[in-house]
């Protein structure tokens, strides 16, 4: 009686491979309604609509998707003005306003195409007109780009092209970039040019394992530099890491500063040997593994990592976010503040990147924060003090501090497991909206913040749910 | 196995004695306030990211004069030093005051019928301010009444801070029980509120009456505090001006008139600030008693701490100078280990039986086997980023230190690692040297060997190097091209070298020295640089674009043995490295930290901000900000010919600050330290570890004894 079902598969697999179970709704197996599973990246297109990668983390299906989601509908979600942070009895069970925790509606999804899986931060070209974002498994970046009405296609495929898991370039073959993870644009100028290139720039999260001497792992980390026009050339690469300089770890969160032309990273992963096949990956377990890389990226591939530790005063073990302040491009005013989001313990650092160049980057400023902090966002307030918004994952909240103040101004909670992304939405005046993917709970949350007080700040939404 | 766990449940469900958890289970512990209930006072903590207080007993009955315990207390032993339990008694209870509390004030308040009671109050991140009868808790804990939800007071913003005033019993120089308090808050939206805090005729915790408001306009209320036992003055720490802002409780107007600004008198600090304290009243021999308030510490936001006259206003001078007097300079902010995050003064103590003539407050100095009970006039505690607790010789501007105490000698900064070349120079006629200023006793600043001074040198790794990088400019991208002169040009972006040129420490310039580790050649016609070798030769520099945007270099002609550098080709890529050369070729390096550029044969000296004045300093040569210096040395002998070539040495700073810490707790994060005193204990110090989920204890005067110092999590 046991030995049916074995048989049955067995018969079953001679019979010819198992069917793809490709993800909603494109499968032909269970529910096909169109849904978020294990959303990360987003982005927000020129028309206010939200694209959202799903990064397929617990394998369920044969690959991601990336979905783009009606502006309108979102603008409803938040004209609606529900309040769902707090129940609206004051007892048990407790109970939220109807409508806090509608699903998707299928007509909300403008567009979906099929991408690799684990895909993480997720950015536009400079057009607006196509997003990507890297497959750690693969190596591969995923490209697709957006029609006029919201709809998407493969990058460089036909208008009905929808499967675009191939991707747009192999990184690993062209780099010798693993694990692509942070995606943001910049320029560069390669020596002997008269002009800057746009660029997209891709750092590793998995460091590349160069060799392996008497059993120890000798690894690199590689940023590359994709022509914005063309994402499958690179520009040139740099390290972010070798053997010689920050111990050949991976990078986690970077940004890019376009007046002083340099990427800031941080983040620590690497390689390890243990169990069976090729070297493991994973975060640093040192405590003392938490620091600031600088890279000069009109070196080009001579770019030399600067590093700064941010393990020491005060101690802080890793740094899960990385945001510039104080910058204005426009005039030609270099960033002056470097916002870090850190563990052990939860913080909010304030790092001063001073002009002068004799001097090092130094912590300014030390603020508690929730539990496990991750993603967080500038929202610019009109003749005041900025506020950061900062997800706490662990607490599944959202923190608003006040840069004049100097103080976390409001603790919003019940976004849901493991918020991931914030993403800055078109607001009308006087507000803040910011939409944020919950990873463990298949959702986008859509937050609303009253910028001259945001300690009203109001959980409007919380859209889409696991199965 | 199921079995015991069922059957250990169920005991606990039916056992009646009231085990008291000694674990706060925080997470975020941010706020600490003490609150009276009856022959116990509770130190409420805030667990911040959960909502929530956590409240431990304290029993506040003495202990009898033959060591026993007083039958009277309902306090008990098992219950002293232990959180209120929650009706499951394994864990603590738990207070949900509303989203993120953050700060609380505590109050010890009369009961109508006499009985002791008090209440905390909670501001957080909601726009209201929750009131906790405290009594309430201990009274559901021993299930003699309901447990009530905490009063809230509703506001129009969230609450910055909030504090209570207290009123001290002369005689016992402890805080006495009163029939009402007034507290004061600040809000976001930049109000400042009177409240008045009282019982209600049941004895029961009611929402406070708000007596008086006024605006604090252009002041960024970071903290407030009050003077010790009075209510009449309250301070506003400003995290956007400079220092802090001080208030008459009589000059704010009443709730019912017209908003107005509140009357402000300025303490500048030299920046803005994080938090301030005010004194206790305190005791010096053969002087009146000083009274409370009459000096404030105030904690920068850089992380340094400086204290001030109330009086006047103003930073108290640079020691040896009386702190009354105004003195050549007013005294450098003194820092601590990570950044100082706030302050608090211990309770000075009056002289007695116990203490015939002040200074009386006691703190334990060095460890157990060689530390003694050193005794103080006026103390504070500075709770850091980095966990620890230091504690501040107020009068004295200093922090209190092992050394001073056992070994004075070992205060001076010497050598740990003596000078070092690498790569080693084979050069015999001549050779390389790095020598330590020599000491002059006669000279402030200079008077030990390589003019190191405490509290200025620290302990770092010092590098001297020759051709070396310059920061910010190890590897630029760029195009070179030909001048019509017949020199180089080097275009860069962004056009920025003149931060460089300009930079104090620096002074990038002509005969400093670009070397080339990177050739990008158009695709055909320039071989010669094609072929170039990576860093084979350094160009001086002729000069540095008014737009900072190129440097002019010179050519290499070739000579008999070695191949130049002036390229035919008219354009080309580089990736330039640009090294110290010149007058200065020497760049002199506090382990990442650039110090200034050193020239052969001439005296390099480090001046460094002040730290500490860890000395009793003779007022003729005073600890002026003109004479701190770290490190002085001079090179001499045969320059290197290899670039990067270091000398390397290590300092130790000889200071060692008592400290008290939790060994399980190491990335720290302390945000708040109180002090406690009570008829029971006195100067019992509470610092929350919010980065560590930790509350830490600490008796000043038993820290090396076991339970001198504990932890909570």
């Amino acid at each position: 009686m046991k030995l049916a079902p074995a048989l049955f598969a067995l018969l079953f697999l001679g019979c010819g491979a198992p069917p793809l179970v490709l993800p909603p709704p494109f499968g032909q197996v269970g529910d096909q309604t169109p849904r978020l599973f294990f959303p990360t990246g987003m982005a927000v297109t020129g028309d206010g609509g939200l694209l959202v990668a799903n990064g397929n983390y617990n394998h369920a299906f044969e690959a991601g998707t990336m979905v783009s989601l009606d502006p309108a509908w979102i603008n409803s979600l938040y004209a609606r003005g529900l309040r769902c942070e707090k129940p609206i009895n004051n007892g048990l069970p407790a109970q939220f306003a109807a409508g806090c925790d509608d699903p998707i509606p299928t007509a909300a999804f403008r567009g979906i195409a099929m991408i690799g899986n684990y895909a993480g931060p997720l950015t536009l070209d400079d057009a607006g007109t196509s997003a990507y974002t890297g497959s750690r498994d693969t190596n591969i970046l995923n490209g697709v780009s957006l029609l006029p009405n919201g709809g998407l296609y493969c990058h460089g495929g036909g208008s009905s092209d929808i499967d675009c898991r191939k991707g747009v370039i192999d990184l690993n073959a062209a780099a010798l970039l693993e694990g692509p993870y942070a995606i943001v644009p910049g320029v560069g100028r390669l020596p002997g040019s008269d002009t800057d290139a746009r660029v997209l720039y891709v750092a590793a999260l998995i460091p590349h394992v160069d060799q392996i001497q008497s059993g120890t792992l000798y690894t690199s980390a590689t940023v590359a530099a994709l022509d914005m026009n063309d994402p499958t050339q690179v520009v040139f690469s740099m390290l972010a890491s070798s053997a010689f300089f920050a111990s050949g770890i991976g990078v986690g969160p970077m940004v890019f500063e376009p007046v002083r032309r340099q990427l800031f990273m941080s983040g620590c992963f690497q390689r390890y040997l243990g169990g069976a096949g090729s070297p493991s990956s994973g975060r640093c377990s040192s405590l003392s593994s938490n620091i600031l890389r600088v890279l000069d990226v009109d070196a080009g591939a001579s770019a030399q990592v600067r590093i700064y530790d941010m393990s020491i005063n005060p101690s802080t073990g890793s740094t899960s976010g990385l945001l510039l302040g104080g910058g204005d491009p426009a005039s030609g005013k270099p960033a002056d503040t470097l916002w870090a989001s850190v563990r052990n313990p939860d913080a909010l650092i304030e790092m001063d990147l001073p002009v002068t160049p004799s001097t090092a980057p130094a912590i300014r400023q030390t603020t508690s924060l929730p539990v496990s902090p991750a993603d967080l966002v500038r929202i610019p307030r009109p003749g005041g003090s900025d506020l950061i918004a900062v997800v706490a994952s662990r607490l599944g909240a959202l923190v608003i501090y006040d840069t004049g103040a100097r103080a976390v101004v409001a603790q919003l909670e019940r976004l849901g497991d493991v918020p991931f992304t914030l993403k800055l939405l078109p607001a009308p005046a006087g507000t803040a909206r910011l939409a944020v993917s919950v990873f463990g709970d298949c959702r986008v949350a859509f937050v609303e913040v009253p910028i001259d007080q945001p300690w009203l700040a109001a959980l409007r939404g919380r859209a889409g749910s696991c199965p | 196995m199921k079995r015991l766990l069922a059957l250990s449940a169920a005991l606990a469900a039916c056992s009646s004695t009231v085990v008291s958890p000694s674990s706060g289970d925080f997470v975020g512990p941010t706020g600490l306030a003490v609150a009276q209930a009856g022959d116990r006072d509770l130190l409420f903590v805030t667990s911040t990211a959960t909502d929530e207080l956590r409240a431990l007993q304290i029993c506040t009955t003495p202990p009898l004069a033959d060591g026993g315990v007083d039958s009277s207390s309902t306090c008990s032993t098992k219950e002293d030093y232990q959180f209120v339990p929650a009706p499951m008694r394994l864990f603590p209870a738990t207070v949900p005051t509303g989203d993120r509390p953050a700060r609380i004030a505590g109050t010890r308040l009369l009961r109508p019928d006499g009985g002791k009671g008090g209440v905390a109050l909670v501001a957080g991140a909601d726009s209201s301010l929750a009131v906790v009868d405290a009594r309430n808790i201990v009274e559901a804990m021993n299930h003699i009444s309901p447990a009530r939800a905490p009063i809230l007071l509703q506001l129009s913003t969230p609450v910055v801070d909030v504090v209570a005033a207290t009123s001290i019993d002369t005689a016992t120089n402890i805080d006495a029980t009163v029939p009402a308090v007034k507290a004061f808050l600040a809000t976001r939206g930049g109000q400042l509120l009177v409240l008045d805090v009282h019982l209600d005729s049941s004895g029961n915790a009611q929402a406070p009456t708000v007596l008086q408001r006024c605006s604090l306009g252009a002041v960024v209320p970071a903290r407030l505090a009050l003077v010790p036992g009075r209510d009449d003055l309250v301070y506003v720490a400003d995290s956007a001006g400079d220092g802090a802002v001080r208030i008459s409780t009589a000059s704010i107007p009443t709730i019912d008139q017209a908003p107005q600004a509140c009357a402000i008198t300025r303490l500048p600090a030299g920046g803005p600030l994080r938090s301030l304290a005010l004194s206790p009243q305190w005791f010096e021999a053969n002087q009146p008693d000083h009274p409370a308030g009459e000096l404030a510490v105030m904690t920068l936001q850089t992380g340094g701490v400086v204290i001030a006259r109330t009086s006047d206003g103003q930073i108290i001078p640079t020691p040896p100078f009386d702190y009354r007097s105004s003195g050549p300079q007013t005294m450098e902010p003194v820092l601590v280990g990570g950044v100082a995050r706030d302050a608090s003064f211990l309770r000075a103590i009056r002289p007695g039986a116990a203490c015939a003539s002040a200074p009386c407050t006691p703190l334990w100095v060095g460890d157990s086997v060689n530390g003694k009970l050193q005794r103080f006039n006026l103390l504070a505690a500075i709770a850091s980023t980095d966990g620890g607790l230091y504690f501040l010789d107020v009068l004295n501007r200093r922090l209190v230190n092992e050394n001073y105490f056992s070994n004075q000698g070992a205060l001076v900064p010497v050598l740990s690692i003596a000078p070092i070349l690498s790569p080693v120079s084979t050069v015999t006629s001549n050779p390389p040297a790095l020598t330590l200023a020599p000491a002059d006793a006669t000279t402030a600043g200079r008077q030990n060997l390589g003019w190191v001074n405490p509290g200025v040198t620290r302990a770092t790794r010092w590098r001297a190097i020759w051709h070396a990088d310059v920061p910010g400019l190890e590897r630029r991208g760029g195009t070179m091209t030909h001048t019509a002169t017949g020199t180089l040009l080097f275009s860069t972006q962004p056009a920025d070298l003149t931060l460089w040129a300009t930079d104090p420490l620096l002074h990038l310039g002509p005969g400093d020295v670009v070397t080339f580790t990177t050739y990008y050649p158009p695709a055909s016609g320039c071989d010669d640089v094609a072929s170039e070798t990576s860093a084979r030769f350094e160009l001086p520099i002729v000069s540095i674009a008014a737009d900072g945007s190129a440097l002019e270099l010179a050519t290499l002609p070739d000579t008999p043995s070695v191949k130049g550098f002036n390229p035919t080709c008219p354009k080309f890529g580089v990736v330039a490295e640009v090294r110290t050369a010149g007058d200065h070729p020497w760049l002199v390096l506090e382990n990442a930290d650039t110090r200034g550029r050193a020239k052969t044969g001439e005296m390099f000296v480090a001046l460094e901000p002040r730290n500490d004045y860890p000395l009793d300093y003779d007022p003729k040569l005073p600890p002026l900000a003109s004479t701190d210096i770290a490190i002085a040395f001079t090179l001499s002998g045969t320059e290197p010919t290899i670039a990067n070539t270091q000398w390397t040495f290590t300092m130790t700073s000889g200071q060692l600050p008592t400290l008290v810490r939790d060994a399980n707790s190491p990335q720290g994060l302390a945000s708040q330290v109180i002090e406690y005193s009570s008829p029971k204990v006195t100067n019992l110090l509470f610092a929350t570890l919010t980065g560590a989920n930790a509350l830490i204890q600490a008796a000043p005067d038993l820290l090396p004894v076991k339970g001198g110092v504990l932890s909570y999590h």
